[in-house]
């Protein structure tokens, strides 16, 4: 099941971001050899704000599985800041267009149906903050897969090969119909988000 | 209309959900936020016409092992 926690720094999950960070680190640094500035073996990045929305599939609350990063666009953007060349059409952006980045599954975990669980939680909190699109940068296989799933997507330029991997940007349209067609894909009846984590009020000073 | 219809429909009554939804988020009420979300996501399971279907356990539930337990 899913946990959606919304903040980078959310004190509620302190453990569980940092253990999500640490598991990017695994995934991006030392498996796909991307060049990402670390600290202490965390993949943080300027795009991880108290505005991010992370989902994460983790085992009885500690190990994790599968995570993925979901941020507004009305700021500045990933796609926009290092990307922009791969949009050939104009790039949605809004309050109702999320960013999606940093989708990450352990190596042992990649043909079990835990992507699936991440995928359909991504399509119910978008449904629940009112998000109508998301675009991002994902690889070609990747995203064909997830076409085949049931998700929605439209190129929005021509793939590119980015670490000898073809990665296309593209946008993902979010409905009812689309969680659906994942859910019956992925065999799956239920919502799967566990438990959300909101980012708590700022306590008042003490008089 | 039958006297026990209701004037509003399934679109009506996300719609209504969805306000409070939003109400409890922006007052950083997560359990409350999680259990309106889940009653959101969920509602097209029940679409009562008595056809509601008991769902199925996620692969990784142990549910069946639990039932295999023998009751005391």
């Amino acid at each position: 099941m899913v946990q959606v926690i919304a903040g980078a720094a959310n004190p509620d999950c302190g453990p569980l971001l940092e253990e999500m960070f640490r598991h990017r680190y695994q995934i991006f640094v030392r498996e796909k050899g991307w060049n990402l500035k670390c600290e202490n073996d965390l993949e943080i990045d300027k795009y991880d704000t108290a505005d991010t929305i992370y989902l994460v599939e983790s085992d009885s609350g500690s190990k994790i599985g599968a995570s993925m990063r979901l941020n507004p666009t009305d700021r500045p953007c990933m796609l926009e800041d290092h990307f922009a060349d791969m949009c050939e059409r104009t790039m949605p952006r809004g309050k109702d267009v999320w960013e999606l980045t940093r989708g990450a599954v352990s190596s042992d975990l990649r043909k079990s149906g835990i992507y699936g669980r991440v995928i359909c939680a991504m399509v119910e909190s978008a449904l629940l903050w009112g998000i109508q699109r998301g675009i991002g940068v994902f690889s070609v296989d990747y995203l064909m897969k997830q076409m085949r799933f049931g998700l929605d997507a439209k190129p929005l330029g021509r793939p590119r090969i980015i670490d000898g991997e073809p990665n296309v940007a593209a946008e993902i349209l979010f409905d009812r119909q689309t969680l659906e067609r994942l859910r019956a894909s992925f065999r799956i009846t239920t919502p799967t988000i566990e438990r959300l984590y909101l980012m708590p009020a700022p306590r008042k000073a003490a008089a | 209309m039958r006297r026990t219809e209701s004037p509003y429909d399934d679109k009506w009554a996300v719609a209504r959900l969805h306000e409070v939804w939003e109400w409890a988020v922006a007052q950083k009420r997560p359990f409350v936020a999680y259990l309106i979300g889940m009653t959101i996501l969920s509602f097209d399971m029940d679409d009562g016409r008595g056809a509601f279907k008991q769902p199925r356990s996620l692969s990784g539930d142990n549910s069946e092992a639990q039932k295999a337990k023998p009751s005391k």
